[in-house]
């Protein structure tokens, strides 16, 4: 264990990571279209003066805000609206041995969990390397940090739902997750942020040997909104993870994936639904790194633009020399609703060695009229019989998720398919 | 007794007429076979009749009970009482039959009226029986990776729940195997009777064994040119539609302009 990090207050530490990130954002510039991932959003189109440090202390109020969601149907919900104290409600037994550490409401760590906490973010520093995430990581008041102990199995999923109050400051909604080995466990990160909001966040998951782990991202944002988030996960020998995240709503969401197969036999599923109206410009990025052998990965992400929406999705597939034996796989699924909406696929793989098994594949289809007229021919109006189609291209992604996250995410996307169409 | 009444009905798709004056009438208690060489118009007739955009009514009347079908939307169409069986049944990915077919039942409820779920649960497991499907198909995505024949009996099972007044069966007994054929008869048969009638599509004899329609139209370049009663079946299996040709003194010519048309 590092005696340095002990001796320190990890208080001191996390500043210090945060005056290093506020250093590089300072110094840096927004990324441009020179660059391959950012060749499809161009920022300089873009208002980005609501994306700055913040000039706050990282005094915290301690008002609380009510737990919205009482459902039951989460182990442990964690609400962190922006500069409150994050409200935690236990609704599992064994939820009360995970670690929820808020840096700016901070609790005592024993020595193990303060090394933890400090590997997560300074190795998210390390990790990401743009402005919009040295932004995210220039301060914590947002974040949280969740240690799960090794052999800790949950039934229900973790809820960590952020949520900024005021448009006027950038939100920086970080997630640290430490999963410890034999576990199991669940989480949905939800965020939401009012209208005209400058969001920047980041996520980034280590999970340990033989865990089995569901995480999802769920943007509800409003409009004219930005979000950047750069997500990060790290999978020893024998890990599982199912990861979701679903787009929806603002002028512009970013994403970026990177999920590190790092120990023999991981196994990474990743899914996305995205759904673009109005002028939306969404984009994502997925990366399937393999550093060890004999290591799964498939990313199967669907989209739908209607109006001027758009979408762009990269989705890289990287296999270094010594991760023989990689089953590597991709699809995209576009589905156009209108002309003047458009969904563009760029896969790409990058293989440096031979005794692997990777493929990807795009579609775009549209919407087929004789479809239409099947369904309106059994007496479903119109409109609803596009709804029909368009719920059973995202639900074949849907059922492939655990029940929880497509509970939760499909209710919010599906919601806001209906509004759009009432709407228009 | 319900009426369906087809007038003079003219139709062309894409520019080109296709239906050159239909004449018929259907009332609930009867079923009527369509016969006819490929290419004569029967598709093209259900497709007008469900109200298919590409498919423009250029004279005629279609009425139900007195009432204008061809003013009323594709939908409105089926809460009025027409059933639509296709020839191609389009698969929809990602929608269950459960889902699908609970939706458009409930569409026939009246007003205020409650869907009760475990009475359609019973009925569908019912007419999957009847049909000879599994009742794993409940879960599965509608027509998506169905055999030809699954299709068909997917088609008979949702008229089977919606127990329309008028049905128009389009091919329903192409690609069936000789006990499907057998499940296509008892489907229709099951709601043979006071409140129902049919258009059958087809171009077997061996269908019209099994459910003994009233009357047997013949089309030909887009007109019923004989009609009658089952004899008419035994006719043309026997002498073929050179025979329908000869004795309506339809010019080759014209008959290969039909075919150029459809080729
Ligand atoms: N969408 C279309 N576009 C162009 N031509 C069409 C279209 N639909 C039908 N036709 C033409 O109309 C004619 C009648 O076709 P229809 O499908 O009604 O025949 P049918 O009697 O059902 O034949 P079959 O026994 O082969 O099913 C054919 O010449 C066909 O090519
Ligand atoms: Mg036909």
């Amino acid at each position: 264990m590092d005696n340095t990090i002990l001796k320190q207050n990890i208080q001191e530490k996390l500043i210090g990571i945060n005056k290093v990130s506020s250093d590089k954002f300072k110094k840096s510039n927004w990324p441009v279209p020179m660059e391959e991932e950012w060749r499809r959003t161009n920022l300089a189109k873009y208002d980005m003066s609501g994306f700055q440090l913040s000039q706050q202390t990282q005094n915290v109020s301690s008002s609380k805000s009510d737990i919205m969601d009482n459902d039951g149907n989460s182990s442990l919900i964690i609400n962190k609206t922006s500069n409150t104290k994050a409200v935690i409600k236990l609704n599992e037994s064994g939820s009360e041995n995970v670690i929820i550490f808020e840096p700016s409401n901070p609790i005592m760590l024993n020595d193990s969990d303060t090394v933890l906490v400090n590997n997560l973010a300074e190795d998210a520093a390390a990790h990401f390397d743009n402005k919009l995430s040295s932004l995210a990581l220039s301060s914590f008041k947002d974040s949280v940090f969740i240690i799960i102990p090794d052999n800790l199995e949950l039934v229900k999923p973790l809820v960590v739902e952020f949520e900024s109050d005021s448009g006027a400051e950038s939100y920086l909604p970080n997630l640290f997750i430490h999963v410890g080995i034999n576990t199991q466990v669940g989480f949905i990160q939800k965020i939401k942020s009012s209208d005209g909001s400058s969001v920047s966040g980041v996520l980034n998951v280590t999970c340990g040997d033989n865990s089995n782990v569901h995480t999802a991202t769920v943007t509800d944002i409003g409009s004219d909104s930005l979000i950047f988030i750069n997500r990060f996960f790290n999978l020893s020998k024998n890990a599982f993870l199912s990861d979701f995240q679903s787009a929806t709503g603002g002028k512009l969401i970013k994403t970026r994936t990177e999920v590190d197969l790092s120990g023999e036999k991981a196994d990474a599923r990743l899914y996305g639904v995205l759904f673009s109206t109005d002028h939306t410009q969404i984009d994502m990025r997925t990366v399937q790194h393999h550093k060890a052998k004999n290591c799964f990965s498939q990313a199967t992400i669907k989209s739908v633009v209607k109006d001027k929406g758009r979408t762009i999705y990269q989705g890289l597939i990287e296999v270094e020399e010594e991760a023989s034996l990689t089953d590597a796989y991709l699809t995209n699924h576009n589905l156009v609703l209108n002309n003047g909406a458009r969904a563009d696929s760029i896969p790409s793989l990058k293989i440096r060695n031979n005794d692997v098994k990777c493929s990807h594949g795009s579609t775009t289809s549209k919407i087929n009229e004789e479809q239409i007229l099947y369904l309106t021919s059994r007496g479903i109006a119109d409109e609803e019989a596009r709804q029909m189609i368009l719920e059973g291209f995202l639900s074949s992604v849907y059922d492939l998720l655990p029940v929880h996250v497509k509970s939760y995410s499909e209710l919010l996307i599906m919601d806001k398919i209906k509004q759009k169409e009432e709407i228009s | 007794m319900q009426t369906l009444t087809i007038k003079n009905l003219t139709a062309e798709v894409d520019g080109k007429q296709i239906l050159n004056g239909i004449n018929l009438e259907i009332n609930t208690g009867e079923i009527h076979a369509l016969m006819g060489p490929n290419g004569s118009g029967k598709s093209t007739l259900s497709n007008v009749l469900a109200g298919h955009p590409d498919y423009t009514v250029t004279g005629g009347t279609i009425s139900l009970n007195g009432e204008d079908l061809l003013e009323m939307s594709v939908s409105k169409r089926s809460l009025a009482g027409l059933f639509l069986a296709f020839q191609q049944p389009m698969e929809v990915p990602g929608l269950t039959i459960g889902k699908y077919l609970k939706r458009i039942v409930e569409l026939r409820l009246a007003e205020g009226e409650r869907m009760n779920v475990s009475a359609f649960i019973k009925d569908l497991k019912s007419n999957l029986d009847t049909v000879g499907l599994s009742h794993d198909f409940i879960n599965r995505y509608l027509n998506e990776g169905f055999s030809g024949g699954e299709k068909k009996r997917m088609e008979l099972i949702q008229m089977m729940m919606l127990e329309p007044s008028f049905a128009i069966l389009d091919e329903i007994d192409s690609g069936l195997d000789i006990d499907a054929l057998k499940t296509v008869a008892t489907g229709v048969n099951k709601l043979k009777g006071g409140d129902f009638g049919a258009l059958i599509i087809t171009h077997y004899q061996r269908i019209m064994e099994n459910i003994k329609p009233d009357f047997v139209h013949i089309l030909y370049q887009g007109r019923i040119v004989k009609s009658g009663g089952r004899d008419l079946v035994d006719m043309l299996e026997a002498k073929g539609y050179g025979w329908v040709r000869e004795e309506f003194n339809i010019p080759e010519e014209a008959d290969e302009y039909q075919r150029t048309i459809a080729s």
